[in-house]
């Protein structure tokens, strides 16, 4: 997935009104939005990642790491 | 010798909570995205005198107004909730509901799997000679486990019963079954204490997570995320061995009943395996989740409403607490 593609899509997913979304914004995901990330993850990457790996989610690009780098296109 | 289900009844409690009315206890809690996710308007619950033996009680009583009580010859009772440590649960049903003695009767501790189980071990006890009018009773009351400041699991899980009979018949009406258990995620639907490990005590401390989420060990405790993350590994593969199991594919089942355990959950597993709405059963808009019950209630629901008729074939699944999941095609 592009990294500008996944960004949009995140945004929309987690409903951040901020005009900027980048890799570096913070993130504080609530427990619905871990939910909601693990199903957009499983979804288009056919991942599924752990809730406690989620906890350490701070930003759009630990989410990335946590997907790896590789599954991104720039 | 075959078997097939031939009653359903079920039983909610008179007490009701709203969503309205778990907003005012939680004036941060965001209810009505919450009851968009989870798919839940109201949940039926029980007084404090109140346990799942009584539900148990009033739903079978309920079954026997249209079914001789005489022709049981066996009680499944499935419950995590039972009134004591001992003495089985099912023997107490079994004398409150003037059933003969001369009858088999045993409880067993299961989840959202319980029902689908019952049905496993109905069908074996049927197919074995040992018994051919089974009542299997699935009646659940988390309320009594959950912490009054655990607003998401009160969001979720309702209290309520179903029972229903399992004949020997002409035909088979119990298809073939698919059944699961990893007990390696058993810490993450728990309540620790109050059985022979660790006691129960009144000093346990509430312990508050980041998403100011409630938890004491002497209640349940239900770690969401991973949850769904055993329910999206598992349960597509659970439904897919039930299908080649019993020879079927999604195209020749007629309906599908999952464990109604959330809109969030169903709307995703029914998307991944790309199950068409019509066929697929989802509302627990009026009970919440209700375990064990949840799959009895749907299905009695389905064939009020006609959603399923005479000659279709239902796939069963059930899963949750344990890990434990199961699945089966049956015919109506």
């Amino acid at each position: 997935m592009r990294k500008d593609v996944f960004l949009s899509e995140l945004k929309e997913l987690l409903e951040i009104d901020a005009p900027v979304f980048l890799e570096e914004t913070p993130l504080n995901l609530t427990s619905i939005d871990t939910l909601s990330v693990m199903v957009f993850v499983d979804e288009n990457f056919n991942k599924q990642i752990k809730a406690k790996d989620l906890k350490n989610v701070n930003s759009p690009h630990d989410l990335i790491q946590l997907i790896g780098q590789e599954n991104f296109n720039h | 010798m075959n078997s097939a289900i031939t009653k359903i009844e079920y039983f909610l409690p008179d007490k009701i909570i709203t969503n309205e009315q778990l907003s005012q206890e939680f004036p941060e809690w965001e209810t009505n995205k919450i009851a968009e996710k989870v798919g839940i308007k109201l949940r039926h619950l029980v007084s404090s005198e109140e346990t799942a033996t009584d539900l148990a009680i009033r739903v079978s009583e309920k079954l026997f107004e249209s079914y001789d009580r005489k022709k049981i010859d066996f009680i499944l009772y499935c419950t995590q909730s039972p009134d004591y440590i001992l003495p089985t649960s099912a023997c107490i049903i079994q004398h409150k509901l003037g059933l003969s003695t001369n009858i088999g009767a045993l409880d067993f501790n299961l989840g959202c799997s319980g029902f689908v189980y019952g049905l496993s071990l109905a069908k074996g006890l049927i197919m074995a000679g040992i018994a051919s009018e089974i009542l299997l009773i699935t009646a659940e009351t988390y309320s009594k486990h959950l912490h009054r400041l655990d607003k998401g699991n009160r969001s979720i899980f309702g209290d309520g019963a179903a029972a229903t009979v399992i004949s020997r018949s002409e035909s088979e009406g119990i298809g073939n079954f698919d059944l699961g258990t990893d007990g390696k995620g058993f810490e993450n639907l728990i309540i620790k204490n109050g059985g022979a490990k660790y006691h129960y005590s009144e000093e346990t401390k509430d312990i508050t997570d980041e998403n100011g989420f409630v938890s004491n060990d002497n209640y349940l405790y239900m770690n969401g995320p991973e949850i769904f993350n055993f329910t999206i590994q598992n349960i597509p593969l659970l439904v897919n061995r039930t299908l080649t199991k019993n020879n079927l594919s999604l195209e020749t089942i007629d309906y599908i009943i999952f464990h109604q355990a959330n809109k969030f959950m169903l709307d995703y597993l029914r998307k991944k395996l790309k199950i068409p709405v019509e066929k697929f059963y989802q509302n627990m808009t009026n009970t919440g989740n209700t375990v064990s019950a949840t799959i009895p209630i749907a299905l009695k629901d389905s064939i009020d409403k006609k959603l399923i008729i005479k000659g279709n074939k239902v796939l069963l699944a059930g899963f949750g607490v344990g890990y434990s999941w199961a699945g089966t095609v049956i015919e109506i």
